[in-house]
């Protein structure tokens, strides 16, 4: 959308009186015939079919924010140009720099890296899911703030690059328990605003699958990705993730600031909305939980009677998936699916159910999945107030004809 | 501004639409009046104070209650939204009014676009050949810009950061914000020529977003 949100032609409406203006806009409205989604107040109008599968659903244009349509998830990889986009300040013009990492604090060596120096590090290659905190945020009643995301704004990538520890081990750490904070080159649009500055617990950096990436899928990672240089942290959530990385700071504590010290935090214990929490009730937002998504058939897919197969992904954010279970109503018992892709943390899996249909009618199919943890989807997942880590099962309503 | 619009004019009208539409015109007696006025005043503050660090779907496509727009107003102002106190009130009642019960006013169903199209409003321009020069351009941004946008243009009380912005490296869309202005941004057409234009894209292309080592 535009910067303003507002056509040429009501900015001189605009300037020629307020009322005026007002009237033009809501005659225009007016005048249009609704559309079905306002006529039958059907919320999510966005879930049911007729979007083009190539284009991605755009939640935020500045800053960016796309979502993939589950289509995209009957595949292992997510392709970059399909993979949901998330940032709170939108991308730095990074053509701009020379980009360079710095590594500073509790170190023997503070180091300035080039994009060069990495390439002479060790390098390593991993799939990873990344997720959005927030996917799934439009499940929660009552609604919360924040990006409202369907259920796209994760993917599965290739991600290339270097460890951090390799970094860290070259800078010559002076500590053993810790925390690296990490800043991206994405400044605030106001000098109010909090910086995006985030930390890892020093066990997660030095983890091996902690990388500083370059790569996504083959390619040099995307600037719309975090390029040239992002964090991936396999099993946790996204905004740990930082892109545009720039700074490294090896500390004692956690990063100061709202997004470390109150952002991304999460009742211990699930807490009904308008509870009061003081801040030691709460938990930094880590790993996610289990969770599964059909990627076929589409939500209101009209299907000839007979056998369909539905597919989709499963994953986990510690240990792997074990189970992946498909039924066909509330009521209808679990059937097992089959599972495909290797049993390997941080990734995830795709199932695959035969669906055999002879009645004509609506039919629902939903999914879930446990993990070595043991751990199963719930139903629903316990409201809070910024609406992160949905997992609750997923479903989607077709027609067999 | 026309320097975004053309690319989605129908997401405009869309918006149009979800944002106007329901305001309460066709109301009558003198307390409607009132309130038809404090809507106005509402919506203007919204425009007003609202869309400088984001596009409007932040904000329309959310359905939050009375407490929890409130809650967004105080910390949007905390963060550097220039909301005069007087203007809360409306803009409270305004956002309450319209973006509140999905029921009355569902959300429509988001726009689908490619990545490309949707990268297109931030792709860096083709690189210029004339190039502006820096030390001018820090002069001529202190006594012009710095008012608003804070004396190192990381944003100031009432202008954005400008400090490593894609708008840097689309020269054209640069000048055009400078001549004609966007929403409270003043244009300049008439206090800058072209040379002191691209002598303050040339200093602000050298700031970078670092902090201090803690
Ligand atoms: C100085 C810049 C700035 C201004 C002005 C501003 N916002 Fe924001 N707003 C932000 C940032 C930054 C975010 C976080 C964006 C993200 O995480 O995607 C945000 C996010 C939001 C969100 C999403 C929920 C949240 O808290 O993250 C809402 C709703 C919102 N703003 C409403 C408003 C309203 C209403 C106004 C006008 C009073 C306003 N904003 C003005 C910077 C601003
Ligand atoms: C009266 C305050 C004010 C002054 C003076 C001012 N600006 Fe702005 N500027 C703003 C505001 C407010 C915005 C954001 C407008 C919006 O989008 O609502 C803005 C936006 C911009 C943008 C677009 C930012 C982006 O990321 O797309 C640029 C570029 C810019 N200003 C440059 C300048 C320059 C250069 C000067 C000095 C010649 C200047 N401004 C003077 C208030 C000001």
């Amino acid at each position: 959308m535009s910067r303003n949100g507002m056509n040429q032609g009501d900015e001189s409406s605009f300037l020629s009186g307020r009322r005026d203006w007002l009237r033009t806009a809501g005659a225009l409205a007016a005048g249009a015939a609704a559309p079905q989604w306002l006529r039958d107040g059907t919320a999510f109008a966005e879930e049911k079919p007729g979007g083009s599968e190539s284009k991605m659903i755009v939640r935020c244009l500045r800053p960016l924010d796309l979502e993939s349509p589950v289509e995209v998830f009957d595949s292992f990889l997510t392709p970059n140009d399909m993979f949901f986009v998330r940032s709170h300040f939108g991308a730095p013009a990074v053509e701009l720099t020379t980009w360079r990492l710095a590594v500073r604090g509790l170190i023997e060596r503070p180091l300035s890296l080039s994009l060069d120096d990495l390439k002479e590090l060790p390098q390593a290659t991993l799939p990873a899911v990344l997720q959005c905190s927030g996917n799934g945020r439009s499940n929660y009643a009552p609604t919360v703030p924040g990006i409202g995301w369907g259920k796209g704004a994760v993917g599965n990538a290739e991600w290339g690059g270097v460890r951090l520890v390799d970094v860290l081990k070259r800078a010559g750490l002076k500590l053993d328990e810790g925390h690296v904070h990490m800043l991206g080159g994405d400044a605030p649009p106001s000098a109010k605003t909090p910086v995006f500055l985030r930390s890892l617990p020093l066990t997660q950096a030095l983890h091996p699958s902690t990388l500083i990436a370059t790569r996504m899928n083959g390619e040099p990672l995307p600037v719309q990705h975090g390029g040239p240089l992002r964090v991936v942290v396999p099993g946790w959530a996204g905004h740990n993730w930082i892109k545009w990385l720039r700074t490294i700071t090896v500390a004692k504590e956690e990063a100061p600031g709202t997004y470390q010290q109150s952002g991304y935090r999460m009742p211990k214990v699930p807490a009904p909305p308008g509870a009061d929490l003081k801040p030691s009730d709460l938990v930094p937002v880590t790993t996610m939980p289990v969770k599964s998504l059909i990627a076929r058939p589409s939500a209101g897919a009209r299907l000839k009677a007979g056998r369909v197969e539905v597919r989709g992904v499963a994953w986990t954010g510690t240990g792997h998936v074990t189970a992946v279970h498909v039924s066909t109503g509330p009521n209808a018992p679990w059937q097992p699916a089959t599972l495909l892709d290797d049993e390997r943390p941080g990734t995830w899996r795709r199932w695959r159910w035969m669906l055999d249909s002879a009645r004509p009618g609506r039919l629902q199919v939903r999914v879930r999945a446990t993990d070595s943890n043991g751990q199963t989807q719930p139903e629903t997942t316990p409201w809070n107030r910024s609406g992160y880590l949905w997992n609750g099962i997923d479903s989607i309503e077709c027609e067999i004809i | 501004m026309i320097h975004r619009s053309p690319v989605f004019p129908a997401a405009c009208a869309v918006f149009l639409a979800t944002l106007l539409g329901a305001l309460p015109f066709a109301m009558s007696g003198p307390e409607n009046a009132d309130r038809e006025d404090r809507l106005a005043d509402g919506q203007l503050a919204f425009r007003n104070n609202c869309l400088m660090c984001h596009a409007e779907e932040m904000v329309v496509r959310s359905r939050l209650t009375e407490k929890q727009w409130a809650a967004e107003i105080d910390k949007m102002v905390g963060w550097g939204a220039p909301v005069p106190p007087e203007s809360k009130g409306v803009l409270l009642e305004y956002l309450v009014s319209q973006f509140s019960d999905p029921k009355a006013s569902p959300v429509g169903p988001p726009q689908r676009m490619t990545l490309a199209e949707a990268l297109a409003a931030t792709r860096p321009e083709a690189p210029e050949k004339t190039q502006g020069d820096a030390n001018r351009g820090a002069a001529l941004y202190a006594s012009n810009c710095a008012t608003c946008h804070g004396p190192e243009a990381r944003g100031g009380d009432l202008g954005t950061c400008l400090v490593e912005k894609p708008v840097l490296l689309r020269p054209t869309e640069f000048r055009q914000v400078l001549r004609q202005g966007v929403r409270r941004m003043p244009g300049f057409q008439l206090a800058l020529k072209p040379e002191a234009e691209a002598d303050i894209l040339a200093w602000l292309r050298t700031r970078r977003f670092e902090l201090a080592a803690p």
